[in-house]
C-alpha cells in the first residue's frame, strides 16, 4: 500500500490545469489535456446516458462531451460564458469535459499534495487521486482515467466511429 | 286550688238562683199558705156561720111554726074535734069484740109483716119488737089503726094518702075535714109527722102518717118513754101557750127506729089547754140544709167539706156528706178505722149517720164544750180536715154544727201552692242549672274567648309594644330623617347657589362661545382663502415637478442607453479576455506537453493568461461599474418616478385635503352656526333654569315646612310613642291582672311583654329637639335667600345679540 501510495503520490506531483465544478476546485493532470475551448453548440446523440451530452465539432474532429456535473451526479447547472470544456485524452480517445470554469495552470509539488480521505467502504473515491492545497484551497485531483472506465470509453468509441 | 270558673259560676247560679228563690218560695209559700189557710179557714167559718144561721133559723122558723100553727084556728078545732071524736070512734062504727078480734088479727099482720119488713130492711135485718108493741095497743087504737092503717090501701109509707078512711065515725068527717089541710101544711113544710095528742090521755088522736104511733098513748103508750112522751110532757106540762119545746134526735121505733126528733108546742083555746100539737122534725130538710141539698160543691165545701150538727153525745144530728156521696167507700173506710159493724150496718141499712156516727175529735169535743174555732184535726174518719166548728145555737138542743173541709182540699191550694212552687223551685234548679250549665258553657267559652283574647290581647299587646317600639325608633329615624331632610334642604339651597352660579357661569360661557364662534367663523374665513392659495402653490408645485421628473427621465435614459453601450463593450473585452485565457490555457497545456522545451512558453503562456486575466478583470470591473450605474440610474429613474409618484399622490392628498378643509371650513361655518342657535338655546335654558331654580327655591321652601311639620309631626309621634308604650305596659298590666282573674300561666309571657317595654321610647323626643334646634340655627334662613334674578343676569341679552351676529354666516 505504501509504495502505492508513494506512487500515487509522485504521479500527482505535476501541473494540473484547475478547473471550478460546483465552486469546488478540481485539478487534473496537464498533460491529459489536449485543449481548453470555450462551450459550442453540443449535437445531442439518442440513446446516451444523460451525462454525456453530445458531440461537438472541433475543427473536424468530432469529439463526444460529457458534463461533468451529471458524472459526478451533481445537479446540471446552467452553461454560463465561462463554461468550458476541457478536451482530455484518455486512452488515445479525446473526451470532452464540460466544466464550470477553467481556472489556471497549477504547479503542485509533493509536500502539497495530500492523500484522499477514506469516506467509508462503500464510498469509492478512486477516481480521486488526492487532495492539493493550493493557496489556502483544496485541489480535487481527479484521476481523469478513473472518471471514464473502459464501458465508458468503449461506448464513447461506438458513438464517435459511427 | 283553682275552681273552675264553670262550678263557681253554677254554685253560683245555683245559690244566686235557689236561694232567693227558695226564700221567696218558704217565704211566699209560708204567707200565701196561711193566706190561704186563713182563706180556707174564713171561708169554712163563713160556710159554718152561714150554715149555722141557716140551721138556726130553720130551727127557728120550726119553732115558730109549731107555736103558730098551735095557735091556728084549724088546728085548734082539728084538735078538740078529733080529741072528743077519737073517744066515739068504736062505738060510732059499731066495732063489737069480734070485729075488734078481726081488726086485731088483721092489723097484728100489718105489725108482723109490713111493719117488720120495713124495718127489717132499715136495720140490717134485725126485727123489730113489732109483737110487744102491738099487745100494747089498746082498743081504740086497734080500731083506728086498723081503719087508717091496715085498712088504708096506700102502701106503706104511703099511708097519709087517705083522707077518709072507710068508717062512718064523726073522726072520720074530721078527718076528711082537716086532714087534707094538715096534709098539705106537712107536705109544704117537710115535716116527717104532725101529730096531735090529747093532753089528758096522752093519745095521738091525730097524726099525718098513720105509723105505729098513731093513736097510741104517749103517757102510757109503747112509746112514752120515746123523747116523743118526753117532748110531750114538757109541753104538757106547760101552760104557756107559746111554749116549744123540741127534743134531741133518738131511735124512734115507729120510724123504724131511724132517728127522730120532735117539737111540740100545747094548743090552747084561749086560756084552756086542748091539746099539744107536735111535729116530727123533718130530717130531710134538716139534712138537706145542712148538706145544701147535697150541694156542698157549690156552697164552698168542695168536694169534701161537709157542714154537720153533732149531738151532746158527740154523734151526728146531720147527714154525712161521704155517706151520701160514696157509700161504699164510706163503708171501706168506716171498716179500715175499727167502726162497730153493727153500727155500720145500722147505717147502711137507714142510709142515715144520724145518731150512728160518733165524731169524737177534737173539734167536737172542744165544740160541745162550748168553743168555737177553726182547727185542723183528724175527722171521723181519721182524715185530716180543716174544721170549723161552734155550738149551734138552737132551743132546747145541744148542738154544735162542724163545717170541715179535708185538709189537703182546704189545702189544696196551698199544697197546689207548695207543689207548685216545689214544680217551679224544680223547674226553677233545672233552669238554674241548665242556665248555670250554659253559663258555664258560655262563660267557658266566654273565658276561652277571653283567654283567647287575653292571649290574643297580650299578643296584641306585646306587639303594640314592639310596634311602640318601632314607632317611637320610626319616629326617631324619622326625626332624624327629618333633620338630615333639613341638612339635604341646606345642601340643597348650596346647590341651588352653586346651580344659579353655575347658570351665571353657563351664560357668561356661552357668551363666551358665541364670541369664540365669530372668531372661529373668522378663521373659517381666512382658513378657506389660504387653503386656495395653498391650491394654487401646490398646483405649480405639482407641474414644476412633474417637468424636473420628465427632464430626469429622459437623462435618465440616456445613462442607460449610454451604460449599455458600455456594458457591449465590456461584454466584448470581457469575451476576448476570456479566449485569450482559453488561448493562455492550452498554451499553458501545450507547454506542459512540450515540458522543458515548452517552459520558456508556459510563463509566457502564463504572462498572456494573466494580461487577459487583467482585461477580464477590468472588463469586469468595468462592467461592475456600469453595472452600478446602470442601477443607480435605474434607481434613480425610480426615484423620479416614485417622486413622481409620491408627488402626485401628494397633490391629490392635498388635493383631497384642501377638499377636507374646504368641506370642514363649511362644516365649521355649519357648526358655528349651529353653536350659535345652541348658545341661543342656552341662555334660553339658562332662563328656564333660573325659573327652574325659582320652583326649586319655592319647592325647597315647601320641604322645608314639611321638615318643619315632620320634626313636629316626630316629636307627636314620639311622644304619642310614649303614651302607647305607657299605654301598653298598663295594658300590659291589666292583662295580668284579667289573666290571674281568670287564672292562668301566661304571666311570664306577660311578664316579659312587660319587660319589653324598654325606655328606648323617650330616645325620639331628644332627637326630635335636637333637629328642631339644628333647624332653628341652620338651614331655614338659606333656602329662603336665593332670588332668581340673581342668579341669571336678564337684563343684559348678550347672548341674543351675538346669535343676530351669527346668523350672517
Amino acid at each position: 500500500m505504501e509504495a502505492l501510495a508513494e506512487k500515487k503520490i509522485t504521479e500527482q506531483e505535476g501541473t494540473y490545469l484547475a478547473f471550478i465544478l460546483d465552486n469546488e476546485t478540481y485539478g487534473i493532470e496537464i498533460l491529459r489535456v489536449r485543449e481548453i475551448i470555450g462551450l459550442m453548440d453540443v449535437t445531442t446523440v439518442p440513446q446516451t446516458p444523460e451525462y454525456m451530452k453530445g458531440v461537438i465539432n472541433l475543427r473536424g474532429k468530432v469529439i463526444p462531451v460529457i458534463d461533468l456535473r451529471l458524472k459526478f451526479s451533481m445537479q446540471e447547472k446552467e452553461h454560463t460564458d465561462e463554461t468550458c470544456v476541457i478536451v482530455v485524452e484518455v486512452n488515445n480517445t479525446s473526451i470532452g469535459i464540460i466544466v464550470d470554469s477553467v481556472s489556471e495552470v497549477l504547479e503542485i509539488t509533493r509536500g502539497e499534495i495530500e492523500e484522499s480521505p477514506h469516506f467509508g467502504q462503500d464510498i469509492d473515491t478512486s477516481y480521486i487521486m488526492g487532495l492539493g492545497k493550493v493557496k489556502e484551497k483544496i485541489v480535487i485531483l481527479l484521476d481523469i482515467e478513473e472518471i471514464l472506465s473502459s464501458e465508458e470509453l468503449d461506448m464513447v468509441n461506438q458513438h464517435t466511429v459511427k | 286550688m283553682k275552681i273552675g270558673m264553670g262550678a263557681k259560676v253554677i254554685t253560683l247560679f245555683l245559690i244566686a238562683g235557689l236561694v232567693p228563690l227558695a226564700v221567696i218560695g218558704v217565704i211566699s209559700n209560708n204567707s200565701s199558705s196561711n193566706a190561704l189557710k186563713q182563706q180556707a179557714f174564713n171561708q169554712l167559718v163563713s160556710v159554718r156561720e152561714t150554715k149555722k144561721k141557716q140551721i138556726e133559723d130553720y130551727f127557728s122558723t120550726i119553732r115558730k111554726q109549731v107555736r103558730t100553727f098551735s095557735e091556728n084556728g084549724m088546728v085548734v078545732d082539728a084538735m078538740k074535734g078529733f080529741k072528743t071524736a077519737f073517744k066515739d070512734v068504736r062505738k060510732q062504727n059499731d066495732i063489737t069484740d069480734s070485729k075488734l078480734e078481726e081488726y086485731r088479727t088483721a092489723l097484728k099482720t100489718y105489725y108482723t109483716n109490713d111493719f117488720t119488713n120495713e124495718y127489717k130492711q132499715q136495720n140490717n135485718g134485725q126485727g123489730p119488737d113489732a109483737v110487744s108493741f102491738f099487745s100494747q095497743l089498746d082498743a081504740d087504737s086497734l080500731a083506728l089503726q086498723y081503719y087508717y092503717i091496715k085498712a088504708n090501701h096506700n102502701q106503706l109509707g104511703e099511708k097519709h094518702n087517705l083522707d077518709a078512711a072507710d068508717e062512718v065515725s064523726s073522726y072520720s068527717k074530721l078527718h076528711a075535714k082537716y086532714h087534707p089541710a094538715i096534709r098539705d101544711f106537712l107536705e109544704q113544710f117537710g115535716y116527717y109527722d104532725i101529730f096531735l095528742v090529747d093532753p089528758d090521755s096522752g093519745d095521738i088522736v091525730y097524726s099525718v102518717f098513720k105509723e105505729l104511733d098513731y093513736t097510741t098513748s104517749l103517757k102510757d103508750g109503747p112509746y112514752a118513754s120515746s123523747n116523743f112522751g118526753e117532748v110531750f110532757r114538757d109541753a104538757n106540762n106547760s101552760n104557756d101557750r107559746n111554749y116549744v119545746k123540741l127534743v134531741d134526735f133518738e131511735p124512734y121505733a115507729p120510724s123504724y127506729d131511724g132517728a127522730a126528733s120532735f117539737i111540740a108546742s100545747p094548743i090552747f083555746d084561749g086560756s084552756e089547754k086542748v091539746g099539744v100539737l107536735l111535729f116530727q122534725m123533718p130530717i130531710d130538710k134538716i139534712n138537706a140544709v145542712m148538706t145544701s141539698d147535697s150541694d156542698w160543691n157549690n156552697v164552698g165545701l168542695g168536694a169534701s167539706g161537709e157542714t154537720y150538727l153533732i149531738g151532746h153525745d158527740l154523734a151526728m144530728r146531720s147527714q154525712s156528706r161521704f155517706l151520701i156521696e160514696d157509700k161504699e167507700g164510706y163503708n171501706a173506710l168506716m171498716k179500715g178505722l175499727g167502726t162497730d159493724h153493727d153500727v155500720l150496718d145500722k147505717i147502711n141499712a137507714k142510709d142515715s149517720t144520724i145518731l150512728l156516727q160518733k165524731v169524737e175529735t177534737k173539734g167536737t169535743l172542744a165544740a160541745v164544750a162550748g168553743n168555737t174555732n177553726v182547727e185542723i184535726f183528724n175527722d171521723y174518719r181519721d182524715i185530716p180536715v180543716l174544721s170549723a166548728y161552734t155550738p149551734v145555737e138552737i132551743e132546747d138542743v145541744d148542738w154544735v154544727i162542724m163545717s170541715e173541709i179535708d185538709e189537703e182540699e182546704a189545702l189544696s191550694a196551698v199544697t197546689a201552692l207548695r207543689a207548685n212552687m216545689w214544680k217551679l223551685a224544680g223547674g226553677m234548679l233545672v233552669l238554674i242549672v241548665g242556665i248555670g250549665y250554659l253559663v258555664t258553657r258560655i262563660t267557658g267559652r266566654v273565658t276561652t274567648v277571653i283567654r283567647e283574647i287575653v292571649e290574643r290581647l297580650t299578643d296584641s299587646s306585646t306587639e303594640i309594644t314592639a310596634a311602640s317600639e318601632q314607632v317611637s325608633s320610626s319616629s326617631q329615624r324619622l326625626a332624624e330623617g327629618s333633620s338630615e331632610q333639613a341638612s339635604s334642604l341646606e345642601e340643597t339651597s348650596s346647590t341651588m347657589e352653586e346651580i344659579s352660579t353655575m347658570t351665571k357661569q353657563n351664560s357668561e360661557n356661552a357668551q363666551e362661545a358665541a364670541g369664540i364662534a365669530q372668531k372661529c367663523s373668522d378663521s373659517a374665513g381666512q382658513g378657506n382663502v389660504a387653503v386656495s392659495n395653498m391650491i394654487h402653490s401646490i398646483d405649480k408645485m405639482n407641474s414644476t415637478s412633474m417637468e424636473i421628473v420628465d427632464s430626469m427621465s429622459s437623462s435618465m435614459d440616456d445613462i442607460n442607453k449610454s451604460s449599455n453601450e458600455i456594458a457591449e463593450i465590456t461584454k466584448v473585452i470581457d469575451g476576448i479576455a476570456f479566449q485569450t485565457n482559453l488561448l493562455a490555457l492550452n498554451a499553458a497545456v501545450e507547454a506542459a506537453r512540450a515540458g522543458e522545451h515548452g517552459k520558456g512558453f508556459a510563463v509566457v503562456a502564463e504572462e498572456v493568461r494573466n494580461l487577459a486575466q487583467r482585461s477580464a478583470s477590468a472588463a469586469k470591473d468595468t462592467a461592475v461599474l456600469i453595472t452600478n450605474c446602470v442601477d443607480k440610474a435605474g434607481k434613480g429613474t425610480e426615484l423620479t418616478n416614485r417622486s413622481k409618484e409620491t408627488l402626485q399622490s401628494l397633490v391629490e392628498d392635498v388635493k383631497k385635503s384642501t377638499d377636507n378643509t374646504n368641506t370642514s371650513l363649511q362644516e365649521i361655518v355649519g357648526n358655528i352656526e349651529k353653536v350659535t342657535t345652541l348658545t341661543k338655546e342656552i341662555s334660553n335654558a339658562s332662563v328656564e333654569q333660573s325659573e327652574g331654580v325659582t320652583s326649586v327655591n319655592d319647592s325647597v321652601q315647601q320641604m322645608d315646612q314639611v321638615t318643619q311639620q315632620n320634626a313636629a309631626t316626630a316629636e307627636e309621634v314620639s311622644s304619642s310613642s310614649e303614651e302607647m308604650t305607657a299605654q301598653a305596659q298598663t295594658l300590659l298590666d291589666l292583662i295580668v291582672d284579667l289573666e290571674s282573674q281568670i287564672g292562668g300561666s301566661r304571666k311570664d309571657k306577660l311578664q316579659d311583654g312587660r319587660n319589653n317595654i324598654k325606655p328606648g321610647a323617650r330616645k325620639t323626643s331628644s332627637s326630635s329637639h335636637q333637629f328642631a334646634n339644628s333647624r332653628k340655627n341652620g338651614g331655614h334662613g338659606k333656602t329662603q335667600g336665593i332670588v332668581p334674578e340673581s342668579v341669571i343676569p336678564m337684563g343684559e341679552n348678550r347672548i341674543i345679540e351675538h346669535n343676530e351676529e351669527l346668523s350672517d354666516f
